[in-house]
């Protein structure tokens, strides 16, 4: 995949317009599925000083939509809206709970079954703040930042995304 | 006059495009009355129009505010990332 990387520190290189870093948030956006564990807290960084709970959420695309197999899901993105909400939603978690840092990386494109297209991550001095934190995010991430999911059949793997919209 | 509106998801689906152009009158125009003009001229979409939002320049805005000559204009169905 094409990865826009969250940045492990300011100095490491990215591709120029592809990443926030406001503070102690990191946003990105990457062509296809995000490789795991991902370049956040959850790869060995300790994460934020102070931090004493890092809660890591992945939400990966399921092999059904509908009772229907699929092969995965094709993102479709607002640019640059869509970042800039998920940058927005981003502070405002951390403002609201108090947290220490918090990264977001969404795909764009295909994702195939099994991969990963969300991966938020949410450190705090605490763990009751990641938790609540969690929860509001990807509520609001659902409501308010433009991206679209369509479904692919695995018909239609190697051709044109088909069919409808599913949850991750 | 006319003004580009980009629809993206089930909504550029439904109308078969992913940029609308509406005739206006002249600038600036209320949402309000850009929401009115695309029901006129994409019935397809009216049913669910009031469901939906614009955004002027990367940014939601309400039927109150106005577009101005330049600005980009997107309506944002229900979104479903994750």
């Amino acid at each position: 995949m094409t990865e826009e990387a969250l940045p492990r520190s300011r100095s490491e290189p990215g591709t120029p317009g592809s990443e926030s870093d406001r503070g102690p948030v990191h946003v990105a956006i990457v062509d296809g599925p995000i490789s795991l564990p991902g370049p956040g807290f959850a790869a060995g960084d300790p994460g934020p000083e102070g931090a004493g709970g890092i809660l890591t959420f992945h939400g990966v695309v399921r092999g059904l939509e509908g009772g229907r197999e699929i092969a995965g899901l094709t993102y479709e993105t607002y640019d640059p809206m869509a970042k800039r909400m998920l940058e927005k939603l981003a502070a405002e978690a951390v403002t609201r709970f108090g947290l220490l840092g918090f990264r977001v990386t969404h795909s764009r494109g295909f994702v195939p079954v099994g991969e990963a297209s969300l991966l938020v991550e949410a450190a705090g001095a605490h763990r009751a703040e990641t938790l609540e934190a969690m929860a509001w995010y990807i509520l609001r991430m659902k409501e308010d930042v433009p991206i679209w999911k369509k479904a692919v059949s695995a018909e239609d793997a190697s051709g044109d995304a088909t069919g409808g919209g599913g949850e991750t | 006059m006319t003004l580009d509106v980009l629809l993206f998801g089930p909504l550029a689906s439904r109308a078969g495009t992913g940029q609308i152009t509406l005739p206006v009158e002249g600038f600036p125009v209320s949402c309000a009355a850009l929401r009115a003009s695309l029901a006129r001229a994409h019935p397809e979409l009216a049913e669910s129009l009031p469901l939906h939002r614009f955004a002027v320049n990367a940014q939601f805005v309400g039927d109150e505010d106005v577009v101005r000559e330049g600005d980009e204009v997107a309506l944002i169905g229900m979104v479903s990332g994750g």
